[in-house]
């Protein structure tokens, strides 16, 4: 296992395209940072914080299912998978070696762009709010955690690089962008009293969907979902609601690697 | 014989002294009784756990550690008749306490001042009170009633006045040309509580960390002025301000920041709002049903959403700074030539079905939003935003720069130590 976290992490370090993430985190925080610049002091949710999430929520899921599916689907079409196949090493074992390699190198790259982001912002005299920024660090990297496994996931099932970028993009664009517009269509179907646990089944099932919910009830916005979801917002906030993520984060993982392992092992003699 | 006169002195001194304390003691009340008019009654510090009645014209006046105590059904103090006079008083409630209110009060031209009133149930109840002043008054409730309850009780003043943990900081209901001035009302269901009741005036009063800034329902030709209202937000239905069914009333340069809904409007005509700062509220302002309301030079920063609004009718929204519009000056007379408007796809959504608000700045929703454009005339609109905000800011206090320094290099150093590792050939 160690060997395969360091091998994908040393690889990734040495490609080129690497360096073009850093450059672009670089660029979209510090123009989010620079924007705040007209603005007083940013410490809870306001527009800038709305925007940076939607940003974020724009991009890490889409880069991330893409990274984590070329770096399985890349394997099967140069053969190294089946070279692996040879080597005692088991499906899980390959597995969790290359999400540690991949989480290792892509979440270095966001820490130092957001750090080179935080001095920029700093140097040019912005007000910004620890806990705040620190917020939007954490959320990132839960994002790159979840979406990295469901790429990896993605890449056990596509057969090809072409196929798993289709596949990654579709899957993004149903649970980032038409989100609302599927989930209000679909519920318009059923009875009434049913949308709202139906929504908040919904919720649990897009990761990306919990991630945003828990952060905003976290800066103490959750009023704004209204009464609906009062209890969800009290769960959240007490002392669990931080054991809800860990379980949630582990529940996910076991979920969708045990998927991806049956996947796998029915592809490794193909 | 002359120590005999001496004891018999002695013993006479001690009963008189003894009796007088006794007396004391027994019935403050009939001490009060027995005062003339326009008399004034010093109260030494202790603890009278008595309930009083005022019902002439005097001045009672306590000094620090004067204490009343009410654990009965009654009122600690019940104030009728005219020109009483309180000052320097604490009045703690018990827990047992089933009493109405600390002070019960009717008649006019009362003057309370120092006042200090603990845990108990209602602070003031104020029954037809009329021309009388409050100043400088502390009511620290129990959440469970208001702190100042009037009822058909016109003409009053009240000044500097502190209030938390209770329902409402103030209630009135029907009563007319009442003024609050440079009131603190914190963690309560309610800052200020308006019904029915007009020409109120409300100015530089601050209300923070409750269900509601103010709720204004119900009134005419009333003021609200210099007033903050923070950090309403707590609540799934928390606002600034609210005002339903308000007309020809005034609201102008009040701080609205960090609430849920900065201000709700509903049913409401004939209003001017001008000068105020909507900021980094969820929500800056709401409107519904709202009709010929002048909206005019009014600051909008940093709310997650600047307005939302439905079918208003003859509104004047105009010369407004938006901090979320897009701008464009083409004559240079300071406003943009691109119209603002308040899209209400979004609360009519989820007006009709309440569990959508999860969507509340979705990214898809901003899409969605996009694509289905409301038809122009359901929208309201302000047809010529300001293009700089004229208002004052209220910037923060300086952040701890050593420890984001810190941070930040960290960040920075774990980082390139990590990809410096990655690279390095074995």
């Amino acid at each position: 296992m160690r060997n395969l976290w360091l091998s994908e992490w040393k690889t990734m370090t040495r490609q080129r395209s690497y360096y073009l993430f850093l450059i672009l985190w670089v660029l979209v925080f510090s123009l989010l940072f620079l924007l705040e610049r007209n603005n007083t002091g940013i410490s809870s949710f306001t527009n800038i914080t709305g925007t940076i999430v939607n940003i974020l929520l724009y991009l890490l899921p889409l880069f991330m299912m893409i990274i984590g599916s070329f770096s399985i689907t890349n394997e099967m079409e140069s053969g190294q998978w089946h070279l692996l196949c040879t080597y005692p090493v088991s499906i899980p074992t390959y597995l969790v070696g290359k999400l540690a390699g991949l989480m290792t190198a892509q979440a270095t790259v966001f820490t130092l762009s957001f750090g080179i982001s935080m001095a920029i912002g700093l140097l040019s005299g912005i007000q910004l709010s620890l806990p705040w920024l620190l917020g939007i660090y954490l959320f990132s990297l839960l994002l790159i955690y979840v979406f990295l496994i469901l790429g990896l996931f993605l890449g056990t099932v596509a057969t090809t690089r072409w196929k798993a970028l289709m596949t990654s993009v579709a899957i993004w664009f149903f649970l980032i962008m038409i989100w609302p517009t599927a989930l209000i269509a679909l519920l318009g179907l059923v009875p009434y009293p049913l949308i709202d646990p139906l929504m908040k089944i919904a919720m649990v099932l897009n990761p990306a969907e919990f991630l945003r919910v828990f952060l905003i009830i976290q800066w103490d916005s959750g009023a704004i979902f209204g009464g609906s979801y009062d209890a969800v917002v009290h769960l959240f906030q007490s002392g669990t609601g931080w054991s809800i993520l860990i379980g949630y984060m582990i529940a996910y993982l076991l979920i969708l690697f045990s998927l991806s392992i049956l996947c796998l092992r029915r592809r490794r003699f193909l | 014989m002359r120590v005999v006169v001496k004891l018999f002195f002695m013993a006479v001194m001690i009963s008189l002294l003894g009796g007088k304390e006794a007396f004391a003691e027994a019935s403050l009340q009939s001490q009060i009784n027995a005062l003339p008019e326009g008399a004034v009654l010093k109260l030494q510090e202790g603890i009278y756990d008595e309930a009083i009645v005022l019902k002439r014209p005097i001045v009672l006046e306590g000094e620090k550690g004067t204490i009343f105590k009410s654990c009965s059904s009654k009122p600690a103090l019940t104030i009728t008749g005219k020109n009483v006079s309180l000052k320097h008083i604490k009045i703690v409630g018990c827990q047992k306490a089933e009493s109405s209110s600390a002070i019960y009060l009717s008649g006019k031209q009362h003057q309370l001042e120092d006042i200090t009133i603990e845990g108990s149930n209602l602070g003031m109840k104020l029954d037809e009170v009329k021309n009388s002043r409050f100043r400088a008054i502390t009511i620290t409730g129990r959440t469970k009633a208001n702190g100042f309850d009037l009822w058909e009780s016109h003409h009053n003043t009240f000044e500097g006045i502190q209030i938390d943990h209770v329902q409402d900081g103030f209630y009135m209901e029907n009563s007319h040309y009442n003024t609050f001035r440079g009131n603190t009302i914190n963690d309560s269901r309610y800052g200020l509580h308006v019904m029915f009741s007009d020409n109120i005036t409300a100015s530089k009063n601050v209300s923070a960390r409750n269900f509601t800034g103010a709720m204004v329902m119900g009134t005419h030709h009333s003021v609200f002025e210099d007033n903050q209202l923070i950090e309403n937000n707590q609540n799934v239905n928390a606002q600034g301000l609210l005002l339903f069914d308000v007309h020809d009333s005034t609201i102008r340069h009040n701080r609205i920041s960090d609430n849920r809904v900065g201000m709700f409007i509903e049913d409401s005509s004939g209003n001017k709002m001008v000068g105020n700062e909507f900021s980094a509220n969820f929500v800056g302002a709401q409107m519904n049903r709202i009709e010929k309301n002048v909206i005019k030079g009014n600051a909008f920063i940093s709310n997650v959403n600047d307005f939302q609004a439905t079918d208003g009718t003859d509104n004047t929204i105009q010369k407004n700074y938006w901090d979320a519009a897009l701008k464009l000056d083409t004559d240079g007379d300071g406003m943009s030539n691109l119209a603002y408007s308040a899209d209400p796809f979004f609360l009519h959504l989820t007006m009709e079905t309440p569990p959508y608000q999860l969507f509340f700045q979705h990214p898809g929703m901003m899409l969605l939003q996009k694509m289905l454009k409301s038809p122009e005339e359901l929208l309201v609109t302000d047809k010529e935003p300001l293009m700089k905000n004229e208002l004052k800011n209220h910037i923060q206090p300086e952040q701890q720069r050593t420890i984001f320094w810190f941070i930040c290099l960290a960040m920075i150093f774990a980082s390139l130590l990590v990809i410096y590792f990655g690279r390095k050939k074995t």
